[in-house]
């Protein structure tokens, strides 16, 4: 099994255990706190992704092997999507995550953040971080 | 109101999406050309010159929005049917209910306060991203309206990334309001 597919499993297991939207969103806010910060000086427009209604920065690291990522966001909830999105890519084959689906967003409850009028740019950070494994997989 | 134009979405009045009204008075648009051609603006057309259509053919070419134009003139008759003066009372009210509640809240700042103001309530507070409070309300059956609302220069000048927005209508009762204040202090709790 991949590295990823592992990971999601885990965090599959885990989401499971929630038995109401309250405690899942204090778990994902939970997690928005725990994300690495990105200090205010490299939070450059070039590293913003698009299509948030709150901003989102993330940073790319490494090389043709491995790839690692640090994000930071103005909103706690999506800091906390995004957390969520590295522990499950992070470190690790840049290959690897241009070939994932991302089924594990269906797999939580969280498709409701995949519709155009939330606009928390859910696609916006997944297109994103698979731009970023797709530029490390050709360097 | 004697204005020279005046301009709405359907949707604004209870009407459907894709249609809305352009007023302006008679003499002007007379004078002004057509600004798209198609079937019905024309009157007659010859090499030497061509003759635009009466009003509101002039300004109506193509095939109309006819469906639109029929469910938009129910939701006039139903506005017609109630009391207008009754309905614009009671949204005052709500809106000055919600305020009273929200202001007891930490934190929370009410922006626009302009006196004569439609039964809206935007708010933001201190700390708190509007999206997360808007996104925790939607959990909880609450439809609010979050971020800049377009006015990114207005949120600069509050030094704000935007605001959560409550509109009230006619239909909605100070109990709804209970639940969203409610619902708010919860979203509130978890956020902090």
């Amino acid at each position: 099994m991949s590295e990823i597919k592992q990971r999601e499993e885990e965090l599959v297991s885990e989401f499971e255990l929630f038995e109401s939207w309250m405690e899942k969103y204090e778990y994902i806010i939970e997690l928005g706190k725990e994300l690495p910060l990105l200090a205010e000086n490299e939070k450059s427009d070039d590293l913003l992704i698009e299509g948030c209604q709150s901003r989102v920065w993330l940073k790319t690291s490494g090389n043709a092997s491995t790839i690692k990522f640090q994000a930071d966001a103005d909103a706690i909830i999506t800091k906390g999507i995004i957390a969520l999105l590295i522990r499950l890519v992070d470190n690790i084959d840049p290959k690897e995550l241009v070939e994932y689906n991302f089924g594990v967003v269906q797999a939580i409850g969280l498709q409701e953040h995949l519709s155009p009028t939330r606009s928390n740019g859910l696609i916006g950070m997944i297109k994103r971080l698979k731009n970023e494994a797709l530029k490390y997989c050709l360097s | 109101m004697n204005c020279d134009f005046y301009v709405f979405s359907s949707h604004k009045v209870f009407g459907p999406t894709g249609i809305g009204v352009l007023y302006g008075k008679e003499e002007l648009l007379d004078a002004m050309p057509p600004y798209q051609g198609g079937g019905d603006m024309i009157s007659r057309v010859t090499f030497e010159r061509t003759t635009y259509n009466e009003l509101p053919f002039k300004f109506e070419a193509g095939t109309p929005h006819i469906a639109g134009g029929i469910c938009l003139g129910k939701a006039f008759e139903f506005l017609e049917s109630i009391d207008l003066k009754a309905a614009e009372e009671h949204e005052r009210a709500l809106a000055k209910y919600a305020e009273d509640l929200l202001d007891t809240f930490e934190g929370l700042k009410i922006i626009g306060e302009a006196k004569n103001k439609t039964s809206v309530v935007s708010f933001s507070v201190k700390g708190i991203h509007p999206f997360d409070i808007g996104t925790l309300l939607d959990k909880q059956g609450i439809a609010v309206r979050t971020g800049h609302h377009c006015t990114q220069p207005l949120m600069d000048f509050f030094k704000i990334p935007g605001t959560v927005r409550a509109s009230f209508a006619f239909y909605n009762t100070k109990q709804e309001i209970d639940t969203f204040v409610e619902a708010l202090e919860k979203s509130l709790n978890m956020l902090k």
